[in-house]
């Protein structure tokens, strides 16, 4: 069909380039962007666990706008003020081994780390608004751990899961699951956890993702692959 | 001290990458989203940045525009965090500038962009506005090369019919610029 107005296809890029909104958009503010950046890197030493040794040690120097700014989107994400995110991690664990190669249940290898023995990570649950979209890899990239593992019980309002892999981050050979029974429920329901099968789950900030949680053979392979093998 | 060093080490790798990247991000949310959200993501974006910047590789740009995108996408499902976001991060931002008359922009791209499936216009407006190759928009998008290639050739021709169709209802001559009649 007659493309034959845009035989070159720098004609129709140079046509949409007619219509980019950003075509005037004036740089950023220096002094402002610099601020910004600071905040970032300043505010990470609250958030980011492997930086836990010493910059804690500084007290408040870091909490500042962005710290609290962080710390304001984590707190709608907990799904009750009991469910607050712990992780078990000491200070002076080992960070996670180099990746290495390992078959997961559906067949596909995934690369993963060894879980920290003897660690128990405890998750909240991160309240889910709305409908979860299908899974996608760049989303789900930026959650902090990731791991396959096992359902050993579900009680009360804890599901305890044994880690077989980490795909990200550090977690514990245990992970304890716990959210206040409203939230715990409909975290069932969307998950399915089941004893003894086994799950492929994200969390970030300590709070699992129900939408990037689930069954280790369904449909969020794909994008945990995607995500997490490198 | 192997940890302050590996810290200014970070420090300077990240604000490196800032200023390859936060012009381009800049841009390419202001071409999605309205000024306050592009100043929310943009701060989250970096923050991603900042947290993984082991992972950012040497071509960072396609992947920082993956996050932005992912980041951007959580905001439009009217995710609550992200309205707390966009308030406090108010607070950062400095005074806008003076309101300033952009070029308008030639509003039959904005038109037909409109009506195509988003994932379509998102590819177009990778590769025409972020002028990104097949290759860089399979790395944004996560899908394999091929696919993006396939996809943006089929884009382009579904441009094209749309933009046809508007210019015919308009009576429009106007595209075939540089034609014989």
């Amino acid at each position: 069909m007659s493309n034959s107005d845009f035989d070159s296809d720098d004609d129709l890029r140079a046509l949409l380039r007619g219509g980019d909104p950003a075509g005037s958009l004036s740089p950023a503010d220096p002094a402002a962007l610099a601020i910004l950046l600071e905040d970032i890197m300043s505010a990470d030493l609250d958030v980011r666990p492997q930086s836990d040794e010493g910059s804690r040690a500084t007290g408040t120097h870091g909490r500042n706008r962005l710290t609290w700014l962080v710390a304001a989107a984590a707190a709608v994400m907990i799904a009750g003020a009991g469910a607050a995110a712990i992780s078990g991690l000491g200070n002076d664990t080992a960070p996670p081994s180099a990746g290495h190669q390992t078959t997961s249940p559906g067949g596909t290898e995934l690369s993963a780390s060894a879980p920290l023995a003897g660690q128990t990570t405890a998750l909240g649950v991160a309240d889910q608004q709305g409908r979860c979209r299908a899974p996608d890899a760049g989303v789900l990239s930026q959650y902090d751990q990731a791991f396959l593992g096992t359902v050993t019980s579900i009680e009360g309002d804890t599901v305890t899961i044994d880690t077989t892999e980490v795909l990200n981050g550090e977690v514990g050979e245990t992970v304890q699951v716990t959210a206040p029974q409203s939230v715990f429920n409909t975290m069932l329901g969307t998950v399915n956890f089941e004893v003894g099968e086994s799950y492929l789950v994200a969390a970030y900030d300590g709070q699992l993702s129900m939408c990037y949680s689930g069954s280790a053979t369904g449909n969020l392979r794909a994008p945990f692959e995607k995500a997490f093998v490198h | 001290m192997a940890d302050e060093h590996s810290d200014d080490d970070a420090r300077e790798r990240f604000e490196r990458l800032a200023a390859e990247v936060v012009e381009p991000v800049r841009r390419f949310l202001a071409r999605r989203t309205d000024p306050d959200t592009a100043e929310d993501v943009l701060a989250e974006t970096l923050l991603v940045c900042w947290r993984r910047l082991d992972h950012v590789p040497e071509h960072a740009l396609p992947w920082v525009y993956g996050v932005a995108r992912n980041c951007l996408a959580n905001v439009q499902r009217g995710d609550r965090r992200q309205v707390r976001l966009a308030a406090r991060i108010t607070v950062v931002d400095p005074p806008q500038e003076a309101e300033r008359e952009p070029d308008p922009p030639d509003p039959r791209v904005a038109a037909v962009l409109a009506v195509m499936r988003p994932e379509e216009a998102d590819l177009l407006r990778l590769w025409a506005w972020e002028q990104l190759g097949p290759g860089e928009i399979a790395e944004v998008l996560g899908i394999t090369p091929n696919a993006a290639s396939i996809r943006l050739h089929r884009a382009r021709g579904k441009f094209l019919e749309e933009l046809r169709k508007i210019d015919d209802a308009a009576g429009h001559e106007g595209v075939r610029e540089g034609r014989e009649p």
